[in-house]
């Protein structure tokens, strides 16, 4: 991360975080970065940082992404000046709103990958706490089931319908009007 | 975890189009409710199918407390907050759903861009939702030319209004189906009646050189699809407001609505099935900073030997639980007449007797049940034509109209009637005598009556949960007003008057419920 700047900006950049992924690679991270996981934030509060942050949850190819992730969203809160993710919140100046705009793309071009991984991200982002990331992912699936048949989403995710067919009468009578 | 390895190979080594096997069971509940509270309600109620676990998430507390969220975050609504429209709806029972929105502020008429039902501007792509009976398309008001463009209820003379000038050939069908609706409309949605009403529609709008405003090129706002489809389809009826929230009843169960953002939960049903007699409340805390939205639901109902029973339902459970109220005879006596819809104020909720002089309540941190009395009536007074309840700022507030006459024993005709409005506010921290606040008084005159009961131009405060400190809302000879307590001032917002007495009949006695909108 690039952020050299004041000197207690320095201070933080200089703390590095060595994250370890399930297949023991290792990633060096600003602690800017890392703190993004909510995770890993309380693990520095407790100071059980030391020697790396072993991340059994998550291989080394989408630990590598949600670095990717946070690095950039790191950059965004830091220009955000301590209110981090109220996106909502609107009233950004002229040159935020470029750096939103920046920061959209990013998330659109970050969502292009196959489902396997968008669920990976899912997980790593849920096991991580990263709010913004699991957000973004979240949303990305419900998209994608949107308007979908239960049917069509049986196949989409290999789901077993274990429904007996008196049960299946019994939801589709309860909420008739899901199906119309 | 295991989990995580068990997907990795296959996500690994396919890479491309081939999904792994089961990929969703993998994902936790959290996770999977995290995706599904996201998806338009229909949507994710059409989800309950895919699979009994993903049915449990879905009547689950997180998907309870998280759906309803609004995104983006809204600023709190603050006292002054006057709701963007009412909600009128008819007290009649007509065997469909009917609504009447009528904005606050007259020259937001435009704004709200509604006018139905004559040209719908929802249009889906997927087959439109089957209305079971036609004319439930809420009636709309256009405020702005006083005129009322509303669904022909049960005429068929709708074309010959000179103000309804969009697309005839869809009005004469619409208007037919109207009819075989009311008369069978069971037969109706069998043969699919509303499957060539809608080809009509669409056959006349292109055609139809008249049809004003051409097929709406930006999104159709979710408040739109909310009042025209939604409603229609779940059946429902108000019956408690909070806040931004509405709390609708069906036959058989209840739905906490979102207008604004076209989405609802469907609560599992009570353990008693909703019947008139009940007393229902609502209730919601929105936690921004955790993205939830916790409510809570009060069925009041009497149960037998003059026993009162109280269903609650909490977005924290998921579950109704249901309990006898002690030592609550006289609520459960008055119980019989609510009317008006629960207001809660503080950790209790209220309801208005409709035998006058009541006001029931129920605790319902404590599960107990009272009755209050209403605020005295004014000097002199006749007796009291009407009266309203409400919430402003925290607390509850009632208006009142009490009759001055001097000439009483005349049952002829006669002027000089004088009418007296009165709002009060009930003071927090009010025990068992509840301690009514006058906050305004004044003299309506030029009232007169036709035999007894028979007033003209008293003035009906309509109140509700939310409402605004300094106005009310009057309807005054099927007239709305709004009538600005500080100044005295009052603005016509609509009519609900119609010469052929259709609508004016329909609404002769109606219920109101806030609507809010941001932007």
């Amino acid at each position: 991360m690039a952020s050299a700047g004041s000197g207690d900006e320095k201070a933080a950049a200089a703390a590095m975080i060595t994250l370890i992924s399930s297949d023991n690679e290792k990633f060096e991270v600003t602690e800017a970065t890392a703190t993004l996981s909510q995770t890993i934030r309380h693990m520095i509060e407790d100071g059980c940082t030391d020697g790396g942050v072993p991340l059994p949850n998550v291989t080394s190819k989408i630990l590598a992404r949600v670095i990717e992730y946070c690095k950039k969203h790191a950059t965004a809160a830091a220009g955000e000046e301590g209110s981090s993710s109220s996106f909502s919140d609107a009233a950004f100046l002229e040159v935020d709103r470029a750096f939103l705009e920046e920061l959209e793309e990013f998330d659109d071009a970050f969502l292009e990958v196959d489902r396997a991984t968008l669920f990976d991200l899912i997980l790593a982002a849920n096991y991580l706490d990263i709010k913004g990331l699991l957000n973004l992912t979240c949303q990305k699936v419900a998209d994608s089931v949107k308007g979908k048949t239960p049917e069509q989403i049986r196949e989409m995710y290999n789901i077993v319908n274990d429904l007996t067919p008196e049960e299946e009468a019994e939801i589709r009578r309860e909420t008739q009007w899901a199906f119309e | 975890m295991a989990a995580t390895q068990a997907i990795t190979p296959g996500g690994d080594g396919s890479g491309g189009e081939e999904v792994p096997p089961m990929v969703v069971p993998h994902l936790d509940d959290g996770v999977v409710s995290d995706i599904l509270h996201r998806l338009p309600s229909k949507d994710a109620y059409r989800l309950t199918l895919v699979c009994p676990r993903w049915r449990e998430i879905i009547s689950g507390p997180a998907f309870l407390s998280r759906h309803l969220f609004p995104r983006p975050t809204p600023p709190p609504l603050v006292d002054e907050d006057l709701p963007r429209a009412l909600i009128l709806q008819p007290r009649r029972k007509v065997g469909y759903t009917h609504l009447t929105l009528v904005p606050t502020d007259p020259a937001d008429a435009f704004h709200l861009n509604l006018n139905l039902p004559l040209d719908p501007k929802y249009k889906s792509d997927e087959p439109r939702c089957r209305h079971k009976i036609k004319p439930p398309t809420p009636g709309l008001c256009d405020t702005a030319t006083d005129n009322f463009i509303l669904s022909s209820l049960y005429s068929d003379d709708a074309n010959e209004d000179p103000d309804e000038l969009s697309g005839g050939g869809a009005i004469d069908d619409d208007a037919g189906d109207g009819n075989s609706a009311v008369e069978d409309p069971d037969h109706m949605s069998e043969n699919g009646g509303a499957v060539s009403v809608d080809k009509a529609e669409e056959a006349a709008v292109p055609a139809g050189e008249e049809a004003a405003p051409p097929p709406a090129t930006s999104p159709v706002p979710d408040y739109v699809v909310f009042f025209e489809c939604t409603v229609p389809m779940l059946d429902i009826s108000f019956v408690a407001s909070h806040g931004r929230l509405l709390l609708g009843r069906s036959r058989t169960r209840y739905y906490v609505c979102d207008a604004a953002a076209n989405r609802w939960l469907a609560l599992p049903p009570p353990p008693t099935s909703p019947t008139k007699d009940t007393a229902t409340g609502l209730h919601y805390d929105l936690d921004a900073a955790a993205g939830r939205v916790s409510f809570t639901v009060v069925v009041l109902s009497r149960a037998r030997r003059r026993r009162l029973r109280a269903e609650t339902f909490s977005s924290a459970t998921g579950r109704w639980e249901a309990a006898d109220v002690p030592g609550a005879q006289g609520a459960a006596r008055r119980l019989g007449g609510v009317a008006s819809p629960g207001i809660r104020v503080g950790a209790c909720f209220y309801w208005l007797c409709r035998r006058r002089g009541h006001v029931v309540r129920y605790d319902a941190a404590r599960g107990r049940a009272s009755v209050v009395g209403e605020p005295p009536e004014a000097e002199e007074s006749k007796g009291r034509a009407w009266r309203s309840l409400g919430s402003v700022g925290g607390r509850l507030r009632m208006c009142a109209f009490d009759i001055r006459d001097e000439e009483s024993s005349n049952m002829l005709p006669h002027d000089g009637v004088e009418g007296v409005h009165g709002v009060w506010v009930m003071d927090a921290g009010a025990g068992a005598a509840a301690a009514w606040r006058r906050v305004h008084e004044a003299v309506v005159e030029d009232m007169s009556t036709y035999y007894f009961n028979m007033l003209w131009g008293h003035e009906m405060a309509l109140d509700f949960a939310g409402a605004c400190t300094d106005s009310i809302v009057v309807d005054k000879d099927k007239f709305l007003l709004r009538y600005d307590l500080v100044s005295g001032e009052k603005v016509r917002l609509a009519s609900l008057y119609r010469d052929d007495g259709k609508l004016g009949a329909l609404y002769g006695r109606f219920r109101v419920f806030p609507f809010y909108r941001s932007g």
